[in-house]
């Protein structure tokens, strides 16, 4: 999930090195190397679908439904087939993909969101950061699985073709809509501590742009706190779009994601179809899980005090 | 360990809470019965299946349906004749009382229909007065817009009367009944909830009458119904219209929409269950379970309707090609086998007048005739997806699903699948906005053929969700309505139906199969053939408790 | 204190005003855009007569002709909204025509018993984790407290539920009824599904699940506070008085690590809202993200607003209760 503890950002001479050293704490970590496999692996799926599979996920037939994977990895299904006679593994393979853009949609959209607010509420104060305060105390209170249902439910799209972008967009929307609020809170913080540092405000006499003070001294220090969060927080997010389709309200069949086949699967597993759940199930505890520990790993490596 | 102390917390709150001294049903012979949200306990209110199932027990009308045959039988009628089909003489059984020793006579049905018909009451099961003469001084149309004194709020002419004109308290038992226009078919109608009596301390107030009914059947409410923990009803001992049922009560334990019995009817804690789509297998296969099986047809009905005012769909053979190219054997499995039947007629057979087959081979798998009626039909414009469009509730998506598969495997034409909110779905389909085929579902309100025809496919091409008018159809149906006899009626009406046959307004796709399973400590479980509860039902006038 | 005390309230006040008013936006542009919902009033497959259709529409107050016009407040109906708030009187459903103030009596309890059993858990779990760790820090133990904590909040919520329920309950539940019969609490307490018999012992197992809802941060930050206690001068000061050693954990090191665990268990409380909408469907608990989710499902504009809002004021207050514990249980913090 998220963090609370802010990092204090670090004077900027400090910058450079700081990313250094966080990068070589890393690379010396295990859990992070398994981390970024397991990473790089998913991420091989959503981009290059057809090196993991050569059958189509929308040839489907009914009456070869719910073949279990007795030859595993081999013969005409790898994995069987699912609930409709599709190739198993097809469709995981391509419901990858959504998930993974729909994530990072969002959370780049999100990061975007939340910077360019806290850094306007931060710098300038005043009536502007009444306004984006008061915002974000009405967004925070709407947590964000119902905001993104009351949302998708009430507008909610008329079906979903091929398109990558139309599948993953409504629910993309409604995520960023009620998931930018935590980032803003970081770097209105952020902000508002290096803005009264003494090279800032020496910046400024010199006669420094505003913009120039955002861009050059105030951003580099606001976006520790951001980056630290945001493996976590992608993983919250596909968690999230799991959630939403189960709820049925997510990406829409015959359109597939993580979470739409674990919604599927969680029907059969009952029956004694536990392949159906459980594959999905570990692939996204497994993402998750990455996402996770490099996030964990990185907090740590950002923020050497709390070692 | 950590877990241990927070149950160990958790034991000791429950001690101090005491609320768990209330044992369940499973002692005195009480049955333990599944039920859903339902709507209202008071004849008229609920129009859907809980409320009609909890109702049929603790009220009773003036006739009930035989549990084999499904035909119209009196029950608190003595007798219902008619010499024109539209002046019914309506005869009551003597001395027969509510719970609350009000008799039942005919005011006690005159109190209730009226209020069911009286437009500003609002029940859902208004139109079912419709064939009363009266009907209409009781639902004005909206006055013109011009005479309201506020432009933005639309207003309505007091209704003329709070009676309908059409019935008539001849004597204390003798219920006269004039229809607006004549109906064969209206004695069947009598056994649904709409038309079962209501007693007066019930209307002089109905908001205690819904927490706890006052009817007239074997079974009373001693406490409360809450609609979300559900209550028990128990047995009457006063009851007299026929024999006193065998067990003592019954206590309804409520699933609310998207949670199912099975997991607790395989813990014992529910009697009658119907297990879950992917449940079916593993139950089916347990020896145990099968032997305490129901398996009979069901009459829900499941259609993928044409919306003929679409220029794609005009070619009757274009219609034919699509329902020969759904693997309805296949669909089933996807969803779940022994859910459903395959069905090829339009009225399904466990109803009076169906099971003819009409359909014929249109509704059957068969690749190469879908592909040569396409042809023939001119085909299917190039590269423009099927836009199948349903609603979304239940497992829709999976059925038109895989009906899209099939489709595409055998046709080639690619389908795209619209769901739909439930009520977007109705506007939509009423709007005559789709433009492809969607999703029709039908259940019945009464046992005769004419209840899946006439409203779905009669009234014209403006009225009917798929644009179908044939004048030669909605003679058929006037001339069945009017006919001497029940059996010369219900045979006008399949000539009716082969008309459709012929036209192919929709493609039959399944029928609804009950297949229920009961614990080992029940015996004689009778399923009602017309009306079933989808999760799981029995006539509580019929089952016995062994243990 | 008393001025901070009197401006976080009336900010709270604006903050759920401001929410109110968006929901009724929201949901008068649903209606506008979506198209009526009072037709779901008649069920079924049903067409009700256009007649009927508007006598609906006035019972409940949708007749108003700002929503034919997509993108108008509807800022009458949201002012008798508030007036009927005020007077205490929540309107009906259209679906079943129940009074909305009614089922709150009904949901809000639910809701409530999941709540206890959840932070009850994720408290007790994280406190004990969370000290663990900090006592082997750097070690083994402290590793792989955190990799599980981590692995846990990775398998989402309503998926171990899912699994739970569907594998796990029936033969649990059985295996309990032989040993120690129908009757008693083992042979409830596994049960697949919500009995309101058993209010609270069948809330107990998915309260448990849903209390590893963040279980990982809260774990952190038990640990980095006692991190921070531990090698803090009066820790240093009772040692070098001789002081037990578990004397020392409890009285000195735990009580100081009370105050990021207030802060972490009211800004979980959020996601534990979202986790009950999952939770509640899922067991079949009448509670209020169920109720939320069906209502948004169906359209109940009045049941939405007044669910969401109750959840909003939730919210809102238990943040103010955070900061101003956080006022009490550290002597260091004084707001102006």
């Amino acid at each position: 999930m998220s963090e609370l503890a802010v990092p204090k950002p670090e004077p900027e001479a400090k910058q450079a090195s700081l990313w250094k050293d966080a990068f070589h704490t890393m690379r010396r970590r295990p859990d992070v190397i398994i981390a970024l496999v397991i990473l790089l692996f998913v991420f091989a799926m959503a981009a290059f679908p057809a090196l993991f599979t050569d059958k189509s996920p929308t040839r489907c037939i009914g009456r070869e439904a719910r073949q279990r994977p007795d030859t595993w990895f081999r013969g005409e299904h790898p994995l069987g087939t699912d609930a409709f006679g599709c190739d198993f593994a097809a469709t995981i393979v391509h419901g990858t993909r959504p998930t993974i853009v729909l994530a990072l949609t969002v959370i780049v959209l999100a990061v975007l969101i939340g910077l360019v607010l806290g850094m306007l509420a931060g710098y300038y104060g005043g009536w502007l950061d009444a306004v984006i305060s008061r915002m974000l105390d009405v967004f925070i209170v709407v947590p964000l699985l119902l905001g993104a249902i009351l949302l998708l439910s009430l507008f909610r799209g008329r079906g979903s073709s091929g398109n990558v972008i139309e599948t993953v967009a409504p629910a993309a929307i409604a995520l960023t809509i009620f998931g930018w609020m935590e980032f803003c809170r970081y770097v209105r913080a952020a902000t508002i501590e290096t803005k009264n540092l003494d090279y800032v405000v020496a910046a400024r006499c010199l006669g420094a742009k505003d913009r120039r003070i955002m861009f050059r001294h105030i951003l580099p220090n606001a976006i520790i706190p951001v980056t630290a969060v945001v493996p976590t927080t992608i993983g919250a997010i596909i968690v999230t779009e799991s959630a939403l389709a189960v709820l049925g309200i997510g990406v829409q069949p015959p359109a597939t994601s993580w979470g739409v086949l674990l919604s599927n699967g969680t029907q059969w597993a009952g029956g004694g179809y536990i392949y159906l759940f459980g594959l999905p199930l570990l692939l996204l505890v497994l993402t998750v899980f990455a996402f996770a520990t490099f996030g964990d790993a990185l907090r740590d490596a950002l923020d050497p005090k709390l070692r | 360990m950590a877990v241990a102390t927070a149950a160990a917390a958790a034991l000791a709150l429950t001690a101090c809470a005491g609320d768990e001294s209330d044992v369940g049903g499973d002692a005195d012979g009480i049955l333990n019965m599944q039920i859903g949200e339902v709507r209202s306990v008071i004849p008229g209110g609920s129009g859907e299946s809980e409320g009609f199932r909890i109702m049929k027990n603790v009220y009773e009308g003036l006739v009930y349906y035989d549990a084999d045959t499904g035909e119209a039988n009196n029950l608190v009628a003595e007798d219902i004749s008619s010499e024109d089909n539209q002046t019914w003489t309506i005869t009551i059984k003597e001395g027969l009382q509510f719970h609350n020793g009000e008799p039942v006579d005919a005011n006690a049905f005159i109190r209730s229909w009226n209020r069911t018909a009286y437009g500003p009451n609002a029940l859902p099961l208004n139109y079912f007065m419709a064939t009363i003469a009266g009907y209409d001084e009781m639902n004005p149309e909206p006055l013109p817009e011009e005479e309201w004194a506020d432009p933005e709020v639309p207003e309505f002419p007091e209704a003329e009367t709070t009676e309908l004109s059409g019935l008539t308290a001849v004597d204390d038992l003798t219920l006269q009944v004039e229809l607006s226009a004549p109906f064969i078919g209206f004695p069947t109608m009598l056994g649904y909830e709409a038309f079962f009596p209501v007693a007066e301390e019930c209307l002089a107030d109905t908001d205690a009458c819904e927490e706890q009914p006052i009817g007239n059947g074997p079974f009373m409410f001693e406490e409360p119904y809450s609609i979300e923990n559900g209550g028990t009803a128990v047995k009457w001992e006063d009851y007299q219209t026929t024999d006193q049922p065998s067990i003592a009560g019954v206590q309804w334990h409520v699933y609310l929409e998207g949670n199912d019995c099975w997991a607790d009817f395989l813990t014992g804690d529910i009697d009658v269950c119907r297990p879950t789509a992917a449940d079916y297998e593993t139950a089916v296969n347990d020896p145990d379970l099968a032997e305490r099986r129901i398996v009979q047809d069901g009459t829900s009905i499941a259609m993928l309707a044409y919306p003929l005012y679409d220029e794609n769909f005009q070619d009757v053979n274009i219609r034919r090609a699509i329902s020969a190219a759904i693997d309805r054997e296949g669909v089933l499995n996807v969803i779940g086998p022994d859910r459903f039947n395959p069905l090829d007629s339009w009225v399904p057979e466990s109803i009076l007048g169906g099971g003819r087959g009409v359909c014929g081979e249109y509704c059957t798998y068969d690749p190469d005739l879908a592909n040569q009626l396409l042809e023939d039909g001119g085909g299917w414009p190039e590269g423009e997806p099927l836009r199948i469009w349903v609603n979304d509730s239940n497992d829709n998506l999976d059925i038109f699903r895989a009906i899209g598969d099939s489709i595409t495997e055998t046709l080639g034409i690619q389908y795209e699948l619209v769901p739909m909110e439930w009520t977007d779905f109705l506007a939509n389909r009423e709007g005559h906005d789709l433009d492809g085929p969607f999703r029709s579902g039908w259940g019945p309100d009464y046992n005769l053929n004419e209840n899946y025809l006439e409203p779905i496919y009669g009234g014209g091409a403006a009225t009917n969700d798929q644009g179908y008018e044939n004048p030669e159809y909605d003679a058929k149906i006037a001339e069945a309505a009017a006919a001497d006899t029940i059996e010369d009626a219900v045979e006008i009406y399949a000539e009716a139906e082969e008309i459709l046959g012929n036209d192919m307004p929709s493609a039959p796709i399944f029928v609804e199969q009950v297949s229920y399973f009961y614990s080992d400590r029940v015996d004689n479980v009778i399923v009602h053939p017309i009306y079933a509860g989808p999760g799981g039902d029995a006539e509580l006038r019929d089952i016995v408790i062994t243990e | 204190m008393g001025r901070y005390v009197i401006r976080r309230i009336l900010q709270g006040l604006l903050t759920l005003f401001i929410v109110l008013f968006l929901l009724h936006y929201l949901m008068a542009l649903s209606v506008q855009i979506r198209g009526n919902p009072a037709i779901l009033f008649f069920g079924g497959e049903r067409t009700p007569p256009p007649a009927m259709l508007a006598q609906v529409e006035r019972l409940y107050g949708l007749d108003n002709n700002c929503y034919e016009r997509t993108g108008d407040p509807c800022l009458v109906p949201f002012v008798e909204r508030l007036q009927n708030y005020a007077s205490g009187d929540f309107g009906t459903t259209l679906n079943g025509n129940r009074n909305v103030g009614e089922l709150l009596g009904i949901y809000i309890p639910n809701t409530l018993r999941l709540f206890i059993f959840a932070t009850l858990t994720l408290v007790v779990v994280a406190m004990v984790l969370g000290t663990w760790a900090a006592r082997h820090r750097g070690r083994f133990i402290d590793h792989s407290v955190r990799g599980t904590t981590i692995l846990i909040d990775s398998v989402p919520v309503f998926l171990i539920l899912l699994a739970y329920v569907y594998m796990a309950a029936v033969p649990l539940t059985r295996w309990a009824r032989d040993i120690w019969g129908t009757e008693s609490f083992m042979g409830q307490v596994f049960r697949p599904n919500y009995n309101p018999d058993y209010p609270w012992t069948t809330i107990l197992v998915p309260g448990i699940i849903v209390g590893t809802v963040g279980l990982a941060t809260l774990t952190r930050l038990v640990r980095a506070s006692q991190l921070e206690n531990l090698g803090s001068d009066f820790v240093r000061t009772a040692r070098a008085k001789g002081l037990g050693k578990m004397r020392i954990t409890i009285v000195h090191v735990v009580r100081n690590s009370m105050i990021p665990i207030v802060t972490g268990v009211g800004y979980l409380f959020a996601f534990m809202l979202s986790g009950a909408v999952l939770t509640e469907g899922i067991m079949g608990i009448p509670g209020m993200g169920r109720m939320i989710f069906q209502a948004v499902q169906r359209q109940e504009t009045n049941l939405v607003v007044v669910g969401l809002t109750v959840s909003a004021v939730v919210v809102v207050l238990v943040s103010l209760i955070v900061d101003l514990l956080y006022a009490a249980l550290d002597p260091r913090i004084r707001y102006e």
